[in-house]
């Protein structure tokens, strides 16, 4: 449909991003509806061809997506806005696969399989240990690769950004363990420091979209 | 802490904007846009027009109101929602209950006014 083409402007496009995960609680089919009509409303009234100033005041008009996902969130029973804010129930409809645990999850598990092979590639593993580590690590790789692509608090993009750094950096540990020790050791070093970085990013920004949702179906 | 305007605001729209709603579809189906402008013109009903479409969700959900998709002379077509059956028996009970409640509140609020 029209409606769920997605607007080229960035401050929409990360707006609806923002809509989505908050409204991640919701039923799938309640989302689909919520997110439709902000955007048929949005396409409304901002024409063909909307200036800079026009996406802006369009979107003051609309409000936060906080408001919105916070009157979606009204309605849902076990949700129920309390005068403390706390006791209403941690929104019953969230689905497990969108609670902080899950970001912090995956980044245990990342930083486990870089950290040993780094350690592997600084101590010229052989290429068959490289071979045979994600086969003795494969239950937690599973654990990993599981979450990554059932939660909602990553986009397509960004999984597709954790799992190949995980990958890239695996792959070049067991390349440089091939090289002089010293080498070998510096560039392990470098290239495990680079991936936990980057893995460390998004499991910060999984693990705020996480919380800050959990505080909108409290509120 | 006392509560500020827009608090109050906000309480006060959870039980009276669904029926501001059907109300304003009560003579003819209107599409969301349409429904935010009017409704949304004074900033009082709502805080922000994206607040409309969980509560069209809502609606649509409890069978008050259904949607249509209708061409639209500017641009692609437009979801209209129109009252139906339930909805409309459900403004006329709302109807003739919000008369009461707002002269007991405004009852209440006269006589902690003057001093008796």
């Amino acid at each position: 449909m029209t409606d769920s083409r997605p607007h080229p402007h960035p401050m929409v496009a990360s707006y609806f991003r923002e809509l989505e995960v908050l409204l991640g609680g919701l039923a799938p089919a309640e989302r689909a509806d919520v997110v439709a009509g902000v955007r048929e409303h949005l396409h409304g009234s901002l024409g063909t061809a909307p200036s800079e100033a026009g996406v802006r005041s369009a979107l003051a008009r609309l409000g936060p997506p906080e408001a919105i996902a916070d009157e979606a969130y009204a309605a849902v029973p076990g949700s129920t806005p309390t005068l403390d804010g706390r006791a209403g129930g941690q929104a019953s409809g969230r689905r497990w696969s969108s609670r902080p645990f899950v970001p912090v999850v995956v980044g245990l598990i990342a930083f486990a399989l870089l950290g040993i092979a780094g350690l592997l590639a600084s101590f010229n593993g052989h290429p068959v240990e490289f071979l045979l580590l994600p086969v003795w690590f494969s239950g937690p790789l599973l654990v990993m690769v599981v979450l990554v692509t059932t939660t909602e608090l990553w986009q397509g993009s960004e999984k597709r950004r954790l799992l190949l750094t995980v990958g890239v950096g695996y792959l070049v540990c067991a390349a440089v363990s091939a090289t002089p020790p010293l080498l070998a050791r510096s560039a392990a070093v470098l290239v495990v420091g680079l991936a936990a970085v980057l893995v460390g990013r998004l499991v910060v920004m999984a693990y705020r979209r996480a919380t800050a949702q959990g505080a909108v179906s409290t509120r | 802490m006392v509560p500020g305007g827009e608090l109050i605001l906000t309480h006060l729209r959870r039980g009276a904007m669904e029926y501001c709603v059907l109300a304003l579809l009560e003579s003819r189906p209107a599409y969301g846009l349409d429904i935010a402008r009017r409704l949304g013109a004074d900033g009082i009903l709502m805080a922000g027009e994206g607040t409309l479409y969980p509560l069209l969700a809502r609606l649509r959900k409890a069978g008050l109101v259904e949607t249509t998709w209708q061409e639209s002379t500017a641009g692609p077509p437009r979801r209209y929602y129109a009252l139906t059956g339930l909805g409309r028996s459900a403004l006329a009970t709302f109807r003739s209950t919000w008369p009461a409640f707002r002269d007991a509140v405004d009852a209440a609020l006269d006589h902690e006014e003057r001093p008796s």
